[in-house]
């Protein structure tokens, strides 16, 4: 007696099933689910590692602290010269100019967190996934224009406080909840217009768009292009605003909060 | 007792002179009460964009579809007969999930065989990959049941499961993103204000007149403000915003009661004894904000402290929101006795011991003999 196919598993679908994976699949990851009469496969099913979650995490939450970090350096940092009284003298030192004063200042920082950032997201890619699918150099321009932007929006908040502990509470609000309005570990696509709009408003958010295009899913460079100009536009605009902000503040000493 | 009475009014006189302080310690937690829970206000993804690629192109096909344009979290933005188009959409992250349905689905589902469908969920978007497949699930299952009655019409009969699945959450019913996250970080938020608040009243008292030293008593006194203080915020969260939000209460009073108390005291000793090493008035912004995120990981609540390294293990227990947060939720959440959390509020005790003694020698007279930190002018 011939022997008959089993009615769950058919042999002749697994490998059709295999091949169309075979051809399309392994840098998207799906989640096995069986549902009777239709039959869904995942990698699983077709023997395709995947995405752990120590990979998604720790890609969201290192880049998260690290940008905390450097606002936060950043911020105090521009604080510091009202709080001391300062301002005046380090302006003077630096030839009267506030441009390259303000970058000097901050230039230490963003070379201190940029290259922790660079190496938290290749020592994620390497230790806990299966490397950068994408390109690596736009990766680290990404990392570089993003902490290049909150440096300028710690300048702006700096500038717009003139008062550091003022300042470093602000920023704790906008740059400590980072992940909560990332809408990376719960969308925001039902969200309030508020949610939505602070989303919209976070430099992060166009970061871990182009990083989860270039590490996890090996996306063409010009599918990022969009998010290299969002980034962009986020230090032209606090930049301007903040050296505003911040060159006004400086001129005057009165109001500088202790 | 006036020594105690002293400390208690210096620590409100100095809050209540600072708008930073004030700001901090009140405004920060009803600021943060509003606007932490707003991004999860939905509590259960939904509108996730979604690709549908229809290869068979057959009534069953269509049928599918239509089932999938039902699911309240998928909208199907994209609906077409290209896997890479689709594709190009998903790295594009236009779209979170595709489903192909495979040529021949209706022919196999009508011979008594299975129909093929693949699903594709962006794994780099692991809660978004997955909500998006869950909703595919759900309209696949509702499918598998109307074209079950079809199959068993060709067949003659039914290939119906023999064993249907049901699941009903515990606590969290509707199993909402806000109701798991938020009652867990408020915890945390009141330890870091408090923490910061400590930190900016002590650390501006040392920036102005150096090493701070003062009686036990004095300590108590101070510590009993801040307590104060610990002790309002986190019943504002336990008793009005997890009512104003709709989380979980299943409120145990006693064992509320207790946690408060103990999680309260520990922090506040922790916070004097950071405080005792800060000598300007803003370093507690810096180091306790900072912390804030690794502080949470630590707290077990996105990862089991169980699954933890040892020395991690170690260092999760050390801070007070890991077993605060976890008894609170207890309590608060999952209805639990005092004596089903007995193991947190042991630590929580330990903790304030632990802490308390540190904070008494950090103020203490053999502080005079640690170095003396220089007197800076403030403005």
């Amino acid at each position: 007696m011939k022997r008959e196919r089993t009615p769950l598993v058919n042999k002749k679908h697994l490998i059709r099933a295999h091949e169309f994976y075979e051809k399309y699949g392994p840098k998207t990851v799906i989640l096995a689910r069986f549902v009777p009469i239709v039959r869904t496969f995942s990698p699983f099913v077709a023997g395709i590692a995947a995405m752990s979650y120590a990979t998604f995490l720790l890609s969201l939450t290192l880049p998260a602290v690290i940008l905390f970090g450097l606002t936060l350096s950043v911020t105090a940092a521009f604080a510091r010269e009202l709080r001391d009284r300062t301002a005046a003298t380090w302006l003077t030192s630096s030839g009267g100019e506030l441009v390259p004063a303000v970058i000097g200042k901050a230039f230490p920082y963003l070379a201190l967190f940029f290259v922790q950032g660079v190496m938290s997201v290749l020592w994620v890619a390497l230790a806990t996934g299966g490397g950068v699918r994408g390109s690596i150099p736009l990766l680290v321009v990404a990392q570089a224009l993003m902490y290049l932007g909150y440096a300028a929006i710690g300048l702006a908040i700096a500038g717009a406080m003139r008062n550091m502990a003022t300042a470093l509470s602000f920023v704790s609000l906008y740059a400590g909840t980072t992940l909560a309005y990332s809408g990376r570990t719960f969308p925001v696509n039902g969200a309030d217009p508020f949610v939505r709009v602070w989303n919209l408003l976070l430099p992060f958010t166009s970061y871990v768009k182009l990083q989860a295009q270039q590490l996890d899913m090996g996306a063409p460079a010009s599918a990022s292009l969009a998010h290299v100009a969002a980034l962009m536009a986020f230090i032209a605009i606090p930049g301007a605003i903040g050296l505003r902000l911040y060159g006004r503040a400086a001129r005057e000493p009165a109001s500088w909060g202790e | 007792m006036s020594e105690f009475r002293r400390g208690f009014h210096e620590a409100l006189q100095h809050i209540a002179s600072d708008r930073a302080a004030k700001s901090v310690l009140v405004g920060a937690i009803i600021l943060y009460s509003f606007f932490y829970p707003a991004p999860y206000r939905s509590q259960v993804a939904s509108h996730l964009p979604v690709a549908v690629v229809d290869l068979d192109l057959s009534p069953m096909s269509r049928g599918l579809v239509r089932n999938t344009l039902a699911v309240r979290a998928l909208d199907v933005v994209e609906l077409g007969n290209s896997f890479s188009a689709a594709r190009a959409s998903l790295e594009d992250a236009k779209v979170q999930a595709i489903m192909v349905i495979q040529p021949d689905f209706q022919r196999d589902i009508l011979r008594g065989r299975q129909g093929q469908v693949a699903l594709f969920g962006n794994g780099a978007l692991l809660a978004h990959g997955s909500a998006a497949l869950g909703g595919f699930s759900d309209a696949l299952g509702a499918f598998a049941q109307d074209a079950a009655v079809v199959q068993a019409r060709f067949a003659g009969a039914a290939t119906g499961p023999v064993l249907k699945l049901v699941r009903r959450p515990l606590f969290n019913t509707r199993e909402g993103y806000g109701s798991t996250v938020v009652p867990a970080v408020a915890i945390l938020i009141v330890q870091q204000t408090l923490l910061m608040g400590i930190g900016l009243v002590i650390g501006t008292m040392q920036a102005r007149s150096g090493r701070l030293t003062m009686p036990p008593t004095r300590v108590l006194g101070m510590s009993a403000a801040f307590g104060v203080l610990g002790t309002l915020s986190l019943l504002y969260f336990a008793g009005f915003v997890f009512w104003l939000q709709d989380y979980p209460r299943a409120g145990d009073l006693t064992g509320l009661g207790v946690t408060t108390l103990l999680f309260v005291g520990a922090v506040v000793a922790m916070g004097l004894v950071a405080a005792s090493f800060y000598r300007t008035r803003e370093r507690a912004f810096q180091l306790i904000a900072l912390l804030s995120l690794p502080m949470f990981f630590l707290a077990g609540v996105s990862w089991p402290v169980s699954a933890f390294p040892t020395p991690l293990a170690w260092l999760a227990k050390l801070l007070p929101s890991t077993a605060g947060i976890t008894a609170m939720v207890k309590f608060n959440q999952m209805g639990a006795r005092v004596g089903e959390a007995a193991g947190e509020l042991w630590t929580l005790a330990l903790l304030v011991v632990l802490y308390g003694g540190l904070a008494m020698w950090r103020y203490g007279p053999s502080a005079l003999a640690l170095p003396v930190f220089p007197r800076r002018r403030i403005q």
